[in-house]
């Protein structure tokens, strides 16, 4: 009774909840919540700390060059006379991500207009849980599915296509995966786009395409942009699928016909062997899941401040 | 109001903008609609290969019984052999020495007498395991059920996910146990106590990046937090370091951020209303949450559970830092080790013999069919149960 009385002495109640009277358990519930939640930064912290002491330690080595790792041309830890350079693995993880880039996020766009422009509401209803669906499926079975499936069928068309491991058949199955990521988050954003929107266009005269193209796709840029960068954020950091699809072979090339090692790929591949903890070799995997961790974290950072600095708020 | 959904029907319309605007109509269904014909493409492949699983198993398991039947009959006749050799071997020395021809009969006798009650008792051994090993039932359940109850074999025929399974179940049960009390705690002290503050926007941000950070990050925590820190100290033939549990935690640390964003959706959705109704009738704020706020968004924490669920089920990139044992022959309990089976399906895949692959396409249709089980119940959950709760 005495929250009821205390929040009566307000002149005007201004904050939602009343201030409430002192309670212990009331406090007590308070920091056990503030708790869980700091959890959540937590492991953000630890995971930047255990990386980035493992790179330090990495780059104590004599073995080790920083000018080497990032100028280099080769990477051959685990071997006689180990040479340490980010960029062949570097290049792997850039080649399917920018396969699937190319291939799943204008699909996945225009799946998007189609979705929140054009379908009736009947077919929305069933392809979005369906698109939600595909999200569920794991990444060894793409992975499955690249080795399998996809590399087989390239091979009819692209000669010289190593039939074991390559890049193609990685990007693409990456790109299936990152599509419905595309289509459903981008479509949420267009849905966003009041309908005043639409129907301004369309009294000025514009046709369907044009009211989608060139005012509801601009509209809803700030969330389309956010969605990019959170499905190439996924795709460079995909694991499964790609240490199955583009195997383990770190080398400089841009050829996608060939299989190259991915960051992701080559942490799994350090992992399932038994590699002695404080060697070169084990720290050299802090060092590349360091600049993992940096660039997917850069693109998350850049989509939400897009989402937020973006955002169109409408009536 | 009336939405616009056709316009003019193409009066003044130049051929131009008539053709650019069908031509984009079709594409974006093409577009949508090719999608979703590659997974048909990809079912179809899974479906194949299923299938050649059970063509190909039975041809195999009929070459394994002839070999096992063969290495019987190798016995008999080795046995027989070994025997005709000793009985040789007596003739032999008795011709030789035939003053000792008694003592020296004896002596064979006795030994030739225990070779063959040897013999026997191997044959016997090798005859029951003959029995478990030979496989007489080949129809599509029987092969199916020794799949799921079987353990991992070197044989492509003989292998099954019992382990695997059982691992996943329990991975599962952990990830759950562990992160539903946080996550709804976090989106809980994030809505309610810090909506608008610096503390909120924080933590929201923090999640926001939590959700983008590559799988295999985690896996190098939950190794260095579960492995070295926790459970390397406490290593004895009970507990090993790399435990069911710590890899439960781990996958519990990665589906944080699903459950945390799902339950805040949920919260959300209640409307304000029943808050200010409950303040008022005196409720405290704790007593407002927790009898009015979480029964009231019980369905987008169901949701974002079962997603949490097949998410944490479906994941092996955190558990190969765990070094989630391939061969795991017996059932897995809190403290042994484990596997999983995603993990069970990538080491088939890239195993070089292919009667493996068929065993890999067996094993994804079985986890796909699983979490897309799961799945459309959350579906089901989120669009229907809750679109009829705000309703």
């Amino acid at each position: 009774m005495s929250a009821v009385d205390k929040s009566s002495e307000l002149p005007v109640m201004r904050r939602l909840p009343p201030a409430p009277a002192f309670k212990i358990s009331e406090w007590l519930i308070e920091w056990a919540l503030f708790g869980s939640a700091f959890l959540s930064i937590g492991i953000t912290v630890s995971i930047a700390w255990i990386v980035f002491s493992g790179t330090y330690q990495f780059f104590c080595d004599p073995a080790v060059s920083v000018k080497y790792f990032f100028t280099g041309t080769e990477w051959t830890a685990g071997f006689e006379g180990a040479k340490y350079s980010i960029l062949p693995l570097l290049t792997g993880t850039v080649m399917v991500a920018v396969i699937a880039a190319v291939l799943a996020l204008p699909i996945g766009l225009i799946s998007a207009i189609y979705l929140s422009e054009y379908a009736s509401k009947p077919i929305r209803l069933l392809l979005k849980p369906t698109l939600e669906l595909l999200a569920g499926i794991p990444t060894v079975v793409y992975g499955y599915f690249a080795v399998f499936a996809i590399t087989p069928l390239l091979q009819m068309f692209i000669p010289g296509l190593d039939p074991v491991t390559n890049q193609l058949s990685g990007g693409i199955v990456v790109a299936i995966m990152i599509l419905p990521m595309v289509a459903s988050l981008s479509e949420d954003a267009m849905r966003m786009v009041p309908g005043s929107l639409r129907e301004a266009s369309y009294a000025l005269g514009a046709t369907k395409f044009e009211t989608s193209t060139k005012v509801v796709v601009p509209a809803a840029l700030s969330g389309i942009l956010a969605s990019f960068l959170l499905a190439i954020s996924r795709a460079i950091g995909e694991t499964m699928a790609v240490t199955l699809a583009c195997g383990g072979q770190p080398k400089l090339t841009l050829d996608p016909r060939e299989g190259l090692a991915t960051m992701t790929g080559f942490i799994a591949r350090i992992a399932q062997g038994d590699v002695q903890h404080g060697t070169t070799l084990f720290n050299s995997l802090f060092a590349v899941a360091a600049v993992l961790f940096v660039v997917t974290l850069a693109m998350n950072m850049l989509a939400q401040w897009i989402l937020t600095k973006y955002r169109q708020v409408y009536q | 109001m009336i939405r616009a959904r056709k316009n003019h029907q193409g009066e003044g319309l130049s051929l131009s903008r008539k053709i650019a605007d069908h031509a984009f109509a079709w594409l974006a269904f093409g577009c949508t609609f090719m999608a979703l014909a590659l997974l048909l493409l990809f079912f179809l492949r899974l479906g194949i290969d299923v299938n050649s699983w059970f063509k190909l198993m039975p041809e195999r398991i009929a070459k394994f019984n002839v070999e096992i039947e063969r290495r019987v009959q190798d016995f008999d006749t080795e046995t027989n052999k070994e025997i005709a050799d000793l009985t040789k071997e007596k003739e032999d020395r008795i011709k030789q020495d035939p003053a000792n021809a008694v003592s020296l009969a004896n002596r064979y006798d006795k030994v030739i007498s225990k070779k063959i009650e040897d013999r026997v008792q191997t044959k016997l051994e090798i005859e029951s395991n003959l029995k478990t090993d030979k496989r007489s039932d080949i129809s599509y359940f029987g092969m199916l059920w020794h799949f799921i109850s079987a353990g991992p074999s070197s044989q492509p025929q003989d292998s099954g996910i019992k382990a695997a399974l059982l691992s996943s179940l329990l991975l599962g049960a952990i990830t759950i146990c562990a992160a539903i009390p946080l996550g709804v705690a976090t989106a809980i002290y994030l809505e309610e106590y810090r909506a608008q503050s610096w503390i909120g926007s924080i933590l929201q941000l923090n999640i926001n990046n939590l959700a983008g950070v590559p799988s295999i990050m985690y896996a190098i925590l939950g190794a260095y937090v579960f492995v070295e820190l926790i459970f390397k100290p406490f290593e004895s033939p009970a507990i090993a370091a790399r435990n069911t549990l710590g890899g439960g935690l781990t996958l519990a640390l990665l589906v944080l951020p699903v459950i945390i964003v799902s339950t805040q959706e949920a919260i959300r959705a209640v409307p304000v209303s029943l808050r200010h109704a409950s303040l008022a009738l005196g409720a405290s704020r704790w007593q407002t949450i927790w009898k009015i706020v979480l029964p009231s968004s019980l369905p987008g924490i169901l949701t974002g559970m079962i997603l949490a669920l097949s998410r944490a089920m479906g994941e092996a990139a955190p558990l190969v830092l765990f070094g989630a044992a391939l061969y795991v022959n017996f059932s897995p309990t809190l403290f042994s080790r484990f596997t999983a089976l995603p993990m069970q399906i990538y080491s088939w895949s890239d195993d070089p013999d292919p009667a493996f692959h068929y065993n890999a396409a067996l094993a994804s249709a079985i986890l796909i069919t699983v979490l897309l089980g799961l799945n459309s119940i959350a579906i089901f959950f989120r669009y229907f149960v809750q679109q009829k709760l705000k309703g």
